[in-house]
């Protein structure tokens, strides 16, 4: 039996896609595009630097970083907040308001209280929750089509 | 009395004889050759045994050929004398030569499964060897020997598959030779570990050979179709899992599956289960 976490493989397919479906305010569109994943997933962390090695946002490099908590020093493109690491969430998010940051979570409800984008499971497969109320806090511009591929919360 | 050819066709019969035992193949065959130039001989089942006999020693040369004119040539004349009513002797001697030919086939399907790779081969000297094994017991019951055949097949496929998952006519193969001995046996351990095994691996494939960029509604077709594929390994493992709660194997599978329906709860007891299973122990 194949020892792979699909799961891993595919939240890294959504998280590349997320990538064209907003856009960063001017001040990030230089330098690095940072992806900062809290918590532990070791198979996620290996799929994202695969995807990192092979992959770019325009004409931004992609760059990993995963830390056990979150002390904003990153200035992260996508903040993604891992299940274990959920508690902070709020904290999180009143530090990263209008500070150009997609947040991504995996919590039961996440979607209504900050986090732009929240992992969910209907029918044994990943979907994914939208506040675009939290994506325009963040600071992001989005698309309608977006919506559209979304459990859409607000 | 005996006619001038009937006399005739005795010597040639005592040729071929005197030709088999100074183990001249060529000369057997000349000489049984020239015994069926009479029409006679046609319906005479003691020159059809002779002829089966003589072409069954040619055949030898052909050994895993499964195209051998020798062999055909051998057991259609078995065939033809013990329609011909013979006496106990040759009718013996018929059974034992087609006996021969379907013991060969049989270890030309396993030889064909291992070596070559040709299922389709191997398939074809299955069923030869049924067919004929059964003109020498007709009562013959195959289903231990069907399950023994198909679960060589399956695992045969099933291991090949999993070792190369880009070939997925190996896993196909694989499927149906399972499915096959599941038929048969409900409860075989194997076949049922093996079967869950490739449905599994088939969904994983369709998950780890998709690109980072593939589109969102292209990725939630591919979700649909791997759910589907663990789902349908399910069944094979849980039945395994029934017949023996402790089969580590079955527990380690069922953890997997479920991780990858997505299903955390299911997920977490059977990742228990395997730590008792094992004493503890998480390896």
């Amino acid at each position: 039996m194949q020892n792979f976490d699909t799961n891993a493989k595919i939240k890294a397919v959504f998280l590349y896609n997320f990538t064209r479906y907003f856009e960063w305010p001017e001040g990030k569109k230089t330098g690095n595009f940072i992806i900062h994943m809290v918590g532990k997933n070791e198979a996620l962390l290996k799929e994202l630097n695969k995807m990192a090695e092979s992959k770019m946002v325009g004409n931004q490099k992609m760059e990993v970083i995963n830390t056990p908590t979150f002390d904003g020093k990153s200035k992260p493109h996508m903040l993604f907040i891992l299940p274990d690491a959920s508690k902070s969430l709020n904290d999180i998010v009143a530090k990263m308001k209008g500070k150009g940051a997609l947040i991504i979570a995996e919590k039961e409800g996440a979607a209504k209280t900050g986090a732009a984008i929240n992992f969910v499971v209907i029918d044994n497969k990943q979907k994914f929750e939208y506040s675009k109320t939290s994506a325009v806090k963040a600071g992001l511009k989005t698309s309608e089509d977006f919506k559209a591929l979304a459990i859409a919360i607000d | 009395m005996l006619s001038s050819n009937a006399f005739a066709q005795l010597d040639k019969l005592e040729r071929v004889q005197e030709c088999l035992k100074a183990k001249d193949a060529v000369c057997a065959k000349q000489s049984i050759d020239s015994v069926f130039l009479a029409k006679e001989a046609y319906t005479d089942a003691q020159a059809q045994y002779m002829r089966a006999f003589v072409y069954y020693e040619l055949a030898k040369k052909d050994k895993y050929n499964i195209q051998s004119a020798f062999r055909d040539t051998s057991i259609n004349a078995a065939k033809i004398s013990l329609k011909l009513k013979p006496d106990a002797g040759i009718r013996d001697g018929d059974l034992v030569i087609i006996k021969k030919h379907s013991e060969l086939y049989y270890n030309m399907c396993i030889k064909y499964l291992y070596d070559s790779l040709n299922y389709e081969r191997s398939s074809a000297s299955y069923k030869n060897y049924k067919q004929l094994y059964l003109m020498v017991d007709s009562s013959f019951n195959f289903q231990a020997k069907d399950i023994e055949y198909y679960s060589a097949v399956g695992s045969h496929f099933s291991d090949l598959f999993n070792a190369n998952n880009t070939k997925t006519e190996f896993g196909e193969n694989g499927k149906i030779a399972l499915m096959k001995v599941l038929e048969l046996d409900p409860k075989n351990v194997s076949a049922n570990i093996n079967l869950g095994i490739i449905y599994y691996n088939q969904g994983v494939n369709l998950i780890n050979s998709m690109d980072i960029d593939t589109p969102l509604d292209k990725l939630e077709a591919i979700q649909d179709n791997s759910v589907k594929l663990f789902k349908q390994s399910l069944p094979f493992m849980t039945k395994v899992y029934q017949l023996d709660p402790k089969n580590v194997k079955a527990l380690e599978s069922l953890r997997q599956i479920y991780q990858a329906l997505n299903d955390d709860a299911k997920k977490e007891e059977f990742n228990k289960k395997l730590l008792d299973a094992r004493g503890g122990s998480d390896k």
